[in-house]
C-alpha cells in the first residue's frame, strides 16, 4: 500500500522507463540512456532517458522516451511517454515493479490526423541479478482522449459531416509479455516479446511485439 | 495525481466515438430518412428505380461490406425499361449492423433470394445481376446454387470478381495484402493507429477500416484522382465472411457450366492484381461468357468509366433473349 502511494506521488512529476536491470540500477549512476528498435505496432525506433534517485529507501526511475515508426518515416506518427518505475515488493533478487505515466501519441492517416493523450500502466515481476534478468509484464496503455481532425479525402469521398474534436476513451492496448537481458558492467542488452490486444481484448493488426534494446548507465 | 484527475476530467467531457453520426454516418437503425427494406430479421438500406413490372436488375456492390453509392449511375438503366434494385448487403454499407458470430453463409445467400422476392412483381419476372468485385462473386454464388432460378435469371454482368473458390480467394488475398510494402507509410498508419483507436464498436471498426481503404491499393490500378465514393464500410461483416469462406471452404463453380445464358465479364485494363488471364480462368467456368477490358481503368472500372460500362451493359442486355 505504501509503495503504491509512493508511486502515485512520484507521478506528480512524470515518467516512463524502459526495461532495466533493477539489480544494477542505483542513484550512484543516476543517468540512463536507452535505445530500442523492433516491431511494436510498427517497425519502431525509440530513445529514452531515465533518472535514478532514491526516495524513502526505494530506488525510483523517472524518465522520458520518444518513439517513431522508422519504416516510411513520418514524424507525424510519434509517441512521447513520461513515467516512473518503482519496486513495489522486493525479496532478494525477486522484484515486483510498477510503472505509470502519461503518453502523447499521434498519427496522420489517409482518413484523419489523430492525437491521443493517455495513460500507460504496467506491472512487471521477475528475477534480477547483476549479470542478467528476466521478467514478465502486464500493462494497459489507454487512450483517454483523442483529438480527431478528418482529412479532406474522408469528407469528400465518404462522410462530409464527420465531426472533428476530442473523443473520449477511443481505445488502447493491453500487453502481456516477457523481457529479459544480460548486463555487462553499466550496459544492458534487452529483449522484449509479447502479445498486444485492443482494449476490448480483440487482436490488433500486428498480434505480437518484439524489440531489442540497450541501456547505458552513466 | 493531479494530472491523472485532469486527464479523466478531460476524457469525460469529450465526444463519444461510438455515437452514431460522429465518425461515420448512421445506418438505417439510426437515420429514419434512409430508404430500407426488412427481410430475415435484418434491415437493409435499399432503393429501386423504374417500373416494378419491368425486368429486374439486381445491383450487387463490392466488399464484402461495401455499399452501393458508387454504382448509382446505373439507375440510368431504369430509363431503358428495367427495374433497378440497389441494396447494401447484410451488415454492410448503411444496413443494420450485426455481431460477427451471427453471420452464416447459408443466411447470406438466402438474403439475396429474399431481396429478389421482396422486389418481385411476379414469379416470372426476369432477373439480371450486375455485380462488381465481391458483388460479382455473390451473383456467381447464387447462380451456382440456384441456376437460373426457375428460368428467371436471364444473365449476369460480372465486373472484376476476385475468386469463385476458397483456394482462389486465398491466392487473391495473398497477392493483394498488404497492398503496400511491409515498410510503407500506409502500413505504418494502419498499425500505429491501433494504439489510438480500438475497433470496440461498429462505429469505430467501420471508421478504422477507412484508413487502408482511403490509402488505396496500387496493384488494383484505380485512378487516384477519381476515387470511388462510399458511405460506410462494414468492417465486421467483411472480416466475418472472409473468415467463414476460408475456414469452411467454398467452390462456386460446380454448376456454373449448366447456366444456360451468356455472362459478360468487365475488367479494368490497369488492374495488375487481376490480369486478363485471371478473369479468363473465372469466365471459363460458365458455359457462355465474354470478357471486355475497359481501357484506362482499374478495379473500380464501373465507377471510373461508368459511361463506357453502361454502353457495354446496354449492348449485352440488348442481346439477351
Amino acid at each position: 500500500m505504501k509503495a503504491a502511494l509512493l508511486l502515485v506521488a512520484v507521478l506528480a512529476s512524470t515518467a516512463h522507463a524502459d526495461e532495466l536491470n533493477l539489480a544494477n540500477t542505483t542513484p550512484a549512476r543516476p543517468h540512463i540512456v536507452s535505445v530500442r528498435t523492433g516491431l511494436d505496432h510498427a517497425f519502431v525506433a525509440e530513445v529514452g532517458y531515465d533518472h535514478v534517485f532514491g526516495l524513502c529507501d526505494r530506488v525510483v526511475i523517472a524518465g522520458l522516451d520518444i518513439a517513431v515508426p522508422w519504416a516510411g518515416l513520418d514524424v507525424s506518427d510519434f509517441q512521447v511517454g513520461l513515467g516512473a518505475t518503482m519496486p513495489l515488493l522486493e525479496r532478494g533478487a525477486w522484484k515486483l515493479l510498477g510503472r505509470l505515466g502519461p503518453t502523447l501519441r499521434g498519427t496522420d492517416t489517409a482518413a484523419a490526423q489523430m492525437t491521443s493523450l493517455g495513460l500507460d500502466a504496467r506491472i512487471s515481476g521477475g528475477y534480477f541479478r547483476t549479470r542478467g534478468f528476466a521478467a514478465a509484464e502486464l500493462g494497459v496503455d489507454w487512450a483517454a482522449t483523442t483529438h480527431i481532425s478528418h482529412a479532406d479525402a474522408y469528407r469528400e469521398q465518404v462522410y462530409p459531416d464527420a465531426q472533428d474534436g476530442w473523443y473520449r476513451a477511443t481505445g488502447g492496448t493491453l500487453r502481456a509479455g516477457l523481457y529479459g537481458g544480460v548486463s555487462f558492467g553499466n550496459v544492458d542488452a534487452v529483449l522484449r516479446v509479447g502479445r498486444p490486444f485492443a482494449i476490448d481484448f480483440a487482436e490488433q493488426t500486428i498480434p505480437f511485439y518484439v524489440t531489442l534494446g540497450a541501456n547505458v548507465a552513466l | 495525481m493531479t494530472r491523472l484527475a485532469l486527464l479523466l476530467l478531460l476524457a469525460a467531457g469529450c465526444l463519444d466515438p461510438g455515437e452514431p453520426g460522429r465518425l461515420v454516418p448512421g445506418t438505417v437503425d439510426d437515420d429514419p430518412a434512409l430508404p430500407f427494406i426488412e427481410i430475415a430479421e435484418t434491415k437493409l438500406h435499399a432503393e429501386a428505380f423504374g417500373d416494378p413490372e419491368d425486368p429486374m436488375i439486381v445491383m450487387l456492390h463490392g466488399g464484402p461490406g461495401g455499399d452501393y453509392r458508387y454504382l448509382l449511375a446505373y439507375q440510368a438503366l431504369a430509363a431503358d425499361g428495367y427495374y433497378v434494385v440497389f441494396w447494401d448487403h447484410r451488415g454492410a454499407g448503411l444496413s443494420r449492423r450485426h455481431d460477427a458470430s451471427s453471420f452464416t453463409f447459408a443466411e447470406y445467400l438466402e438474403d439475396l433470394r429474399l431481396v429478389i422476392e421482396h422486389y418481385s412483381s411476379s414469379p416470372a419476372q426476369p432477373i439480371i445481376f450486375i455485380g462488381q468485385s465481391w458483388g460479382a462473386m455473390y451473383a456467381t454464388w447464387f447462380i451456382n446454387e440456384h441456376g437460373d432460378y426457375g428460368g428467371r435469371v436471364k444473365g449476369a454482368v460480372l465486373s472484376e470478381p476476385g475468386a469463385f473458390t476458397s483456394d482462389g480467394l486465398e491466392a487473391y488475398m495473398a497477392a493483394l495484402i498488404p497492398p503496400w510494402g511491409w515498410t510503407s507509410e500506409e502500413l505504418n498508419d494502419l498499425v500505429w493507429a491501433d494504439q489510438l483507436m480500438s475497433a470496440a464498436d461498429h462505429e469505430r471498426a467501420d471508421y478504422m477500416q477507412q484508413i487502408p481503404v482511403l490509402a488505396g491499393s496500387p496493384s488494383e490500378g484505380n485512378d487516384p484522382d477519381n476515387p470511388e465514393p462510399a458511405w460506410r464500410g462494414g468492417a465486421v461483416v467483411n472480416t466475418a465472411l472472409v473468415d467463414l469462406g476460408l475456414a469452411d471452404g467454398f467452390d462456386w463453380t460446380t454448376s456454373l457450366g449448366t447456366f444456360p445464358h451468356p455472362v459478360l465479364f468487365l475488367r479494368g485494363e490497369r488492374n495488375t492484381n487481376m490480369p486478363l488471364s485471371h478473369q479468363q480462368e473465372l469466365a471459363s467456368h460458365y458455359a457462355q461468357s465474354s470478357i471486355i477490358t475497359v481501357p484506362d481503368s482499374g478495379h473500380a472500372a464501373m465507377w471510373e468509366r461508368s459511361d463506357e460500362c453502361l454502353a457495354h451493359i446496354r449492348m449485352y442486355l440488348g442481346g439477351l433473349p
